[in-house]
């Protein structure tokens, strides 16, 4: 590691602390920053300011911090992995997957304690992602880029579907949900934040141990034996990564869209490197990105909240377009 | 030319037995169909040998099997003493190096980013970048003269190029044993040569080289021994020119063919014949199927 190499990352995180301290003062109401200084050192008076600090405004902010971190880092290793640059959790069926279960769960008494979130969307997560792979096996081979993100589109209608019946039906008992169906840190309590910070961290470590093995499975699977690696547990190792992570963004957030497509993406236009470092960097640039989403979310129609999913997806979408484009 | 290599004990003389390939009664089976039949093989350090035969033959298959690739169905591969199902894949890949057919060039990777992915199954969690990592690229590139490609972007190399830094890849593995599937394939001439020049350098040096190779000329230009296969057996073997025979190629390629000496080295040079252009009289080194 030389200079140059830790420069930008250590860039990145001055980013985030900086977004992170952005997104406590600022608000419908903003607050000093040296409140939220002595806040964060336990120090503070215990005033209804501080209580909006250290309630609302912490737990987002460590919320969105993982899921982004998350999601981005979900992007890229479904993008090594599957060869096609339009992976990402989202386009791919996982966030719908992950949504539905958790929505289920909520009709069957037994399943609707808050540490089984998290579980309960990874489960769902799984699902989605192999409802894709089927739907892709069924289609034959030689589709290329196109054939899995069409999968991805279907699965995902299906299952929105499916989760947006059954919150209409059961309109009364799902009233809270559908703010956190759009992807929002609305109402995140630190407990919830304690309970799903292993599983992101976790799915984090799995992605960061895999990430470099990428570039080398990039050669294919031959040149990667040739080098000692077994091509099948590395993409089994970063599946795993991938369903876990995105599971503890669906338990903090929601379903939040295109973070795993935009996010990657952007930082490939800092120049070429490997799946490692832009495993990395994304990790960073993604959490970042959510929590600057979500302070936009909290401010700019403020009082009144747009959910940070909303956001993504307005971002997301034309860049999504103009990947098919610069593909084409 | 094949010679056992020798058995006084001495270190080097343990090191070239580290470096041989034993195979015994191997058979491989792709897709429920057997496509090599029991073959035994010793290939041997210090020798470039090269694997040729017309297509289908089993050539890669085999060669892909000793890479650890496919399973054999049936048979044993020993490198060097020890059973190669035995060994972990990095340990195997410190030992035999493989560059298969048109590996795909990763995005965003300089030049020497490849040449040091060579060093991955050298390193590990407890084992850091060292020195001798750096030293393994530096001459792998300056053996495959990329050195002056170091910070380019591989993408945007020429095929010839990007061959030598994937050569240079594999060389940087620092291995006794270096496996090649048709490494000149699609290169124009003067990059044929220059790669199986690097090549037999390393056979020279002491490696067991094992080429799987398209082109008779190229094969009998380099080779110390040629293995000839056809439908899954092994047909001929033996050095160039030996084996490199108008009947053999007759036999085994179906291909009408004169044989003639290289006026330069006395190697077999392969030259083509359409039937129609063979004199009635008897024409020598030359063989229809």
């Amino acid at each position: 590691m030389n200079q140059r190499s830790l420069s930008l990352p250590l860039l990145l995180v001055a980013l985030l602390l900086a977004a992170m301290l952005l997104h406590l003062c600022a608000g419908a109401e903003p607050q000093p920053l040296s409140l939220v200084w002595s806040v964060l050192h336990g120090e503070a008076p215990d005033t209804f300011e501080a209580a909006i600090i250290r309630e609302l405004r912490l737990p987002r902010a460590l919320g969105a911090a993982l899921a982004g971190a998350g999601l981005a880092a979900a992007g890229v290793l479904m993008q090594a992995v599957t060869r096609n640059p339009l992976a990402e959790p989202g386009l791919f069926g996982l966030l719908a997957g992950a949504a539905l279960t958790v929505l289920l769960a909520r009709l069957i008494p037994g399943l609707s304690s808050p540490g089984l979130v998290a579980p309960l969307a990874a489960a769902g997560s799984a699902f989605g992602a192999m409802l894709v792979f089927a739907l892709v096996r069924a289609a034959g081979d030689g589709g290329g880029v196109l054939t899995p993100a069409l999968a991805g589109a279907a699965v995902t209608a299906f299952l929105v579907a499916l989760t947006t019946m059954i919150s209409l039906m059961e309109a009364r008992a799902f009233e809270d949900m559908r703010v956190w169906l759009s992807g929002s840190f609305a109402g995140l309590r630190l407990g919830v934040v304690a309970m799903v910070a292993p599983w992101a961290l976790a799915g984090l470590g799995l992605a960061l141990f895999t990430g470099p093995k990428l570039t080398i499975l990039t050669m294919g699977d031959e040149a990667a034996t040739g080098l000692g690696l077994n091509p099948r547990r590395i993409r089994a190792l970063a599946l795993i990564a991938v369903v876990v992570m995105t599971a503890a963004a669906v338990a903090l957030a929601g379903p939040l869209g295109f973070v795993g497509l935009t996010v990657p993406h952007a930082v490939r236009l800092i120049g070429p490197m490997g799946q490692g470092r832009l495993l990395a960097l994304s990790a960073l640039a993604g959490a970042g990105y959510l929590v600057l989403a979500d302070t936009l979310a909290r401010t700019v129609i403020a009082p009144v909240e747009i959910s940070a999913g909303i956001l993504t997806a307005l971002v997301g979408a034309p860049v999504l377009v103009l990947l098919v484009r610069m593909r084409a | 030319m094949q010679q056992s290599p020798p058995g006084d004990g001495s270190d080097q003389a343990k090191t070239a037995q580290a470096r041989l390939i034993s195979l015994r009664g191997v058979s491989v089976a792709r897709a429920e169909k057997t496509v090599v039949h029991d073959v035994s093989l010793q290939i041997w350090p210090g020798q470039m040998t090269v694997l040729i035969g017309p297509n289908g033959c089993g050539k890669s298959t085999l060669l892909k099997t000793i890479a650890r690739l496919l399973p054999p169905a049936s048979g044993q591969i020993l490198i060097g003493d020890r059973p190669l199902a035995g060994l972990g894949g990095r340990e195997a890949a410190r030992q035999m190096a493989l560059l298969p057919q048109s590996p795909v060039t990763p995005e965003g990777l300089r030049v020497r980013d490849l040449v040091a992915l060579g060093r991955h199954p050298h390193r590990s969690l407890m084992r850091a970048w060292s020195q001798h990592d750096d030293r393994a690229i530096d001459r792998a590139m300056a053996e495959t003269n990329t050195t002056a490609l170091a910070n380019r972007p591989a993408e945007a190399l020429s095929g010839g190029q990007r061959q030598r830094a994937f050569i240079a890849m594999v060389l940087a593995q620092e291995t006794g044993i270096l496996m090649l599937d048709e490494p000149t394939t699609y290169l124009d001439l003067s990059v044929q040569m220059e790669i199986m020049a690097i090549l037999a350098r390393r056979a020279r040096a002491g490696a067991t080289v094992l080429v799987v190779l398209h082109e008779l000329n190229l094969a009998a230009a380099f080779a110390d021994r040629i293995v000839m296969m056809r439908d899954g057996r092994i047909r001929a073997d033996g050095p160039p020119g030996e084996v490199m025979t108008a009947d053999n190629l007759a036999d085994i390629f179906g291909l009408t063919a004169q044989i003639i000496p290289d006026p330069l080295t006395g190697r077999p040079v392969c030259l083509p014949r359409d039937e129609a252009d063979i004199p009635k009289t008897a024409t020598p080194g030359i063989a229809t199927p």
